[in-house]
């Protein structure tokens, strides 16, 4: 997920993996493998920032925040800002057992219907 | 799978895969500017991988290979960033692009897991066939990286300089040595190797030259 979205943003820059990641001082071993999905893409924010940078990514643009969320969710992490709000976080549980296909239970629906009109 | 023993690789004339260069350079380099840029059409334009692998070269002595699921080809890591080596990369892109366009068929009937294992079938091909098939690549990678019209138009700009500094005799007495003089300012506009240039002008029936 991570290494396609960055792999497709380099492309469409029309910039070389030798020319990426000697811009960004990385493994161009290691991060062929980031992109082919063979290696976990890395967590350190900086890190993550600075591609943002070399793909021209504005900070806190929809993209930033997806490269941001894609390189979390590789990894098998949530991501940081969901962590930090308690109420999305209560509802998780909710919502993995709706992607299961599983029925939520009467109460979580209240919850989500509030939730939803922004009220909750 | 079939045994490395069993590997075959038919002759191919050299008008074919001189026409599969130029078709393939039409295709995937229509700007038509010098040097060819290989690691665009790979990366960008063919959309297969590069896949920089740490000591192919020191290891096992392989500049680069064509993965054989045609997903992308392994280059030696060092070679790869060293700005250094940008020709020779070019060469060796070109050369495994041959055996994508050549030998496709050859390589989906094998299965080769690493580099290793594609040292070690390379060691085990029989020599004829091993022979056609490293020829075949470095024909197509030559005629793609140097178009024969260009060729020419350098040869002439070459040949006049060499008639300038009164050296024109010399073209038909020692071709060889007027070659080996004129090849390392040849060869720049291609971004190959004097070899390669040298090579290219042989096989083109280009030298020595015809007045």
């Amino acid at each position: 997920m991570f290494g396609e979205f960055i792999k497709s943003l380099r492309i469409k820059k029309d910039i070389g993996l030798r020319e990426f990641c000697r811009r960004l001082s990385i493994d161009a071993s290691n991060w062929s493998k980031v992109e082919r999905g063979v290696l976990a893409p890395p967590q350190d924010k900086d890190k993550l920032n600075q591609i943002a940078e070399v793909l021209n990514i504005e900070k806190s643009s929809a993209l930033h925040n997806e490269l941001i969320d894609k390189a979390s969710i590789d990894a098998g992490i949530i991501p940081k800002d969901i962590l930090s709000d308690q109420e999305t976080l209560n509802s998780l549980p909710m919502f993995f057992r709706t992607v299961r296909s599983e029925k939520p239970t009467p109460e979580e629906l209240e919850k989500l219907i509030k939730k939803i009109r922004g009220d909750g | 799978m079939p045994e490395t023993s069993d590997f075959e690789c038919p002759y191919i004339p050299k008008e074919q895969i001189w026409q599969k260069a130029e078709d393939f350079r039409a295709d995937f380099w229509p700007e038509d500017t010098l040097p060819v840029d290989m690691e665009k059409i790979v990366e960008r334009r063919m959309n297969l991988n590069i896949e920089p692998e740490h000591n192919l070269l020191s290891e096992l002595d392989i500049d680069a290979y064509l993965k054989v699921d045609l997903t992308g080809i392994i280059v030696d890591h060092d070679c790869y960033m060293n700005e250094k080596f940008i020709n020779r990369l070019r060469f060796s892109l070109a050369h495994e692009i041959g055996h994508f366009f050549l030998h496709k068929d050859i390589y989906s009937s094998f299965s080769i897991v690493d580099s290793s294992a594609w040292k070690e079938f390379m060691k085990n091909i029989p020599d004829r066939e091993y022979g056609f098939f490293e020829y075949q690549a470095n024909e197509f990678a030559g005629r793609a990286l140097v178009p024969r019209k260009r060729l020419i138009l350098e040869m002439e700009s070459c040949l006049q300089k060499v008639q300038e500094i009164g050296l024109i005799e010399l073209v038909t007495k020692d071709p060889a040595a007027i070659l080996s003089s004129i090849s390392p300012t040849l060869c720049k506009p291609f971004g190959v190797s004097d070899q390669v240039i040298e090579r290219r002008v042989e096989r083109e029936g280009l030298w020595p030259p015809k007045y």
